[in-house]
């Protein structure tokens, strides 16, 4: 042939390419990509996917109903001298300009500190940008910068804050505070330190600009001095004053959370667990199962033999004592979780490897003079990925489970010191919120989801198998 | 050709491959396999040696002790001269160029997950030889040389039939440019029609390039064209070794004898009057140690002293060896 022909390639079907189109012919696996995707979006999204807070409690709206509406309830504040207390976030997240309502309800003798601390991490700046009052009964709102000490990062930082008093009748359009001058992470704090004298009844609103998405803005209130100050509220209003409107899609629970909101956020920790512990296991069976198919011979068989023994423990049990002797922090879950789902992905590999190491073409590659890393990057790792992608595919639904099982024993994860309510703590306590009346929907709606995802991960698993090794069709 | 007068291109000495049995629970080695058990021939440039055994008796594990796939128990190769069996790997590399391998199975042989282009290029990505551009140039050369169409290009192997994989793996085993090729049934997984069309290609590649083959087959009637000398094995060992036309004329030992009765042959006259030697039993286990003729247990024409004199080949008449004490030399 001469090298100036034109030589038009025929692309062939790779196996992958081939798994894929087998895998698309299976509908119910279709149906389980899908889902299964959508909830892994809705996971990584949750921020934007959520109505409110998860955490924001409406205790006028104790189980409300699923499918009810109704308008963010103020919060009612009774202060205590000395003590704080904090405004859940209102709206979950937010960019630019948000609105608050600040209801006065009786005198004020003295400042009331009100701080903003916001979750977010590059927030440059949170902004004061607008009070409006009402001027016949407000005196004089202070604006008054304390030396804040700010906790970020990489440490503590000491601000000023801008000091401003406005004048009644002045207008207060411009007025401004910087929150913090520079990129910081962690809890931001504003100072809003409000002489406010007003006698009664009064509505204060005011706008805070940010530069970043904020979520879950608290309003802390802090009081440092003597104050005489009985109720308020505070509520996050529309741009018009209106206040903002809820949908409980799901319904509420016993402390009045938006329920969907608190399974979006379930989502994200229950995949977290299946995802982590599944990578745990993962590296340790990948690795495990490779050397002893590699190496072969007696260090294979001893370290199937101590696979063999690690099977025979009843492995719930050591999952249990784990997490009550090394505390519930989600890491010994991971830990825990992941060390007992190696062992198949451990055998899985090694089997793999194994009848791998006798084929052909790696002896044809060792005869080119390919060398051992030559043949596992090229040979080894590309014909047993299928294999481990199938096989991790199947273990993160069984994983999730498995947590479920240990939250609804109340063996919920926590990250430093709080609970990770994932989809099986929510079952939990729907079980537990049952007993105190017709709270049907706290139960079902967990349960279901996590039903359903479990069957679409596990059509998933079962169309790839099927789909990669179709002569593995039917068996386990 | 006249093989005497060169020097061989390889040359093997008591090869000797013993695998170990392990047993039970402890996996405690109990027995050896004596897969290849002292073989010794010369192979000349340029020609075919047709080595030929039934299933199990030892050939590919020759192939592979020739290659170094494998580590002999005992035995030399030498390769042009040169004592290979006791170099380092590394310094075997370059010897890897001049030997490859062709495989019995074209499914086994081709990873499934990569297209012709990189099966066919593998040895010289290995070697780091050509550019990427030239080498797609040579890997079209060798699709071409062998038959293929260039347009497969990049079509994985499991969209191709048994006898385009073969090609594709013979292309392989041609991208270094090697001297010698060993080929370890390279036909016996295909279609009698296929059979033939690969038997011509190898033959006509031999002509073109020069090659030297090491050509395996269980059967006496796939080399019987191909090989220049052919040599029959049993057991791990070579019963009977001659050049072509005198071991299909005149085969001297008994299980040679027995192997070419069961050949068919295509005229139905001969065919009929054909007396057929019908070996009892199945291959023996090459665990036992036999101290004297490993075929005694099934030879029509055993005697008492079979069992206990060592056979050796030894020449009856001008290259026609046979390991046989009952020959006759003439
Ligand atoms: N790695 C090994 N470990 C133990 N025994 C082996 C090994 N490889 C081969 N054997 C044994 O050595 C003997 C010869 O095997 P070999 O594969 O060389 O036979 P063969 O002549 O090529 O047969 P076939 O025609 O079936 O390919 C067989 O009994 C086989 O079981
Ligand atoms: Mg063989």
């Amino acid at each position: 042939m001469s090298t100036s022909d034109p030589v038009k390639f025929v692309a062939g079907r790779s196996l992958w390419q081939d798994a894929f189109r087998r895998l698309l012919r299976n509908r119910m696996a279709v149906v389980g990509a899908i889902v299964t995707l959508l909830l892994a979006c809705i996971a990584i999204f949750a921020e934007w996917v959520v109505p409110v807070d998860p955490t924001y409690q409406e205790l006028h709206h104790r189980f409300g109903v699923p499918g009810q509406v109704h308008d963010t309830t103020p919060e009612r504040l009774f202060l205590v001298e000395g003590e704080r207390t904090s405004f859940p976030p209102l709206r979950y997240r937010g960019k630019g300009t948000r609105h608050f309502r600040f209801l006065v309800q009786q005198r004020i003798a003295t400042g009331v500190h009100v701080h903003l601390s916001a979750r977010s991490k590059k927030v440059r700046k949170i902004q004061l940008t607008r009070i409006d009052s009402l001027p016949e009964s407000v005196e004089r709102i202070e604006v008054r910068g304390d030396r804040e000490v700010f906790r970020h990062g990489k440490g503590e930082e000491e601000v000023t804050v801008l000091d401003k008093e406005i004048v009644l009748g002045e207008k207060l359009d411009d007025v401004f505070l910087p929150l913090l001058s520079r990129a910081s992470r962690g809890r931001q704090k504003l100072v809003l330190n409000q002489v406010v004298r007003a006698e009664t009844n009064q509505t204060l609103t005011f706008d805070l600009e940010s530069d970043q998405t904020v979520r879950g803005l608290r309003i802390d209130n802090q009081t440092v001095a003597t104050y005489d100050l009985v109720g308020r509220l505070v509520q996050e209003v529309r741009r018009d004053g209106k206040p903002f409107q809820h949908r409980h899609l799901l319904g509420q629970d016993m402390h009045g959370r938006d329920l969907f909101s608190r399974l979006v956020f379930g989502a994200r920790i229950s995949f977290l667990i299946g995802v982590v512990a599944t990578l745990v296991s993962l590296f340790i069976g990948v690795f495990y199962g490779a050397v002893a198919g590699w190496v072969g011979g007696r260090v294979d068989s001893f370290m199937m033999r101590v696979v063999d023994i690690l099977y025979g423990i009843p492995y719930m049990f050591l999952v249990i004592i784990l997490m009550t002797s090394f505390g519930r922090d989600v890491r010994v879950m991971f830990i825990a979780l992941g060390a007992v789902q190696w062992l198949t992905m451990a055998r899985i590999v090694r089997g793999q490897v194994l009848s791998l190491k006798e084929k052909e073409y790696i002896e044809a590659a060792r005869a080119s003079g390919g060398g051992g890393f030559w043949i596992l990057t090229r040979h080894l790792i590309p014909n047993t990925l299928g294999v481990i992608a199938v096989y991790t595919t199947l273990t993160i639904p069984s994983v999730i489970l498995q947590e479920s099982f240990l939250s609804f024993l109340g063996l919920s994860p926590e990250w430093q010191g709080q609970p990770l309510e994932s989809w099986g703590a929510l079952t939990w306590n729907g079980i537990q919120a049952l007993g105190t009346g017709q709270n049907w929907w706290l139960l079902v709606f967990p349960a279901m989801t996590l039903a359903i995802t479990l069957f679409s991960m596990n059509f998933l698993g079962d169309g790839l198998r099927d789909a990669f090794d179709p002569q593995m069709k039917g068996r386990t | 050709m006249n093989p005497e007068k060169s020097s061989p291109l390889l040359r093997v000495r008591g090869l000797k491959k013993h695998f170990p049995v392990h047993e039970g629970l402890f996996r405690r080695q109990t027995e050896w396999v004596r897969a290849v058990d002292g073989v010794s021939f010369d192979l000349y440039s340029g020609t075919t040696l047709g080595l030929v055994g039934e299933s199990g008796c030892g050939k590919s594990t020759l192939a592979r002790l020739i290659l170094r796939l494998l580590e002999p128990t005992e035995g030399q190769v030498e390769f042009e001269g040169v004592d290979v069996s006791g170099v380092s790997m590394r310094e075997f590399r370059s010897v890897r160029k001049d030997m490859q391998i062709v495989f019995q199975d074209p499914h086994a042989s081709l990873d499934p997950r990569m297209t012709v282009e990189s099966i066919i290029s593998e040895p010289l990505r290995i070697f780091g030889l050509n550019q990427r551009k030239e080498r797609r140039w040579r890997v079209l050369e060798l699709m071409d040389l062998v038959g293929l169409d260039p347009a497969f290009l990049k079509r994985y192997p499991h969209e191709f039939s048994g006898g385009q994989r073969q090609r594709i793996g013979i292309a392989r085993a041609l991208a270094l440019e090697p001297k010698m090729i060993v080929c370890d049934e390279p036909v016996s997984a295909l279609d009698v029609s296929i059979q033939s069309q690969i038997l011509n290609l190898l033959e006509e590649l031999q002509e073109r390039l020069g090659l030297t083959y090491l050509f395996i087959a269980h059967d006496l009637a796939v080399v019987r064209h191909i090989s220049d000398i052919v040599a029959v094995m049993y057991l791990g060992r070579i019963v009977e070794m001659a050049t072509a036309s005198k071991l299909y004329e005149s085969p001297q030992h008994p299980y040679t004898q027995a192997l070419l009765s069961a050949v068919p042959i295509p005229d139905p006259e001969i065919e009929r009057k054909r007396k057929r030697i019908l070996l009892e039993g199945a291959l023996p286990s090459p665990r036992q140690f036999h101290p004297g003729c490993s075929f005694a247990s099934r030879c029509p024409v055993v005697d008492a002293s079979c069992r206990s004199t060592p056979q050796t080949l030894r020449e009856v008449t001008e290259s026609h060896r046979v390991a046989c004490h009952l020959v006759k030399t003439s």
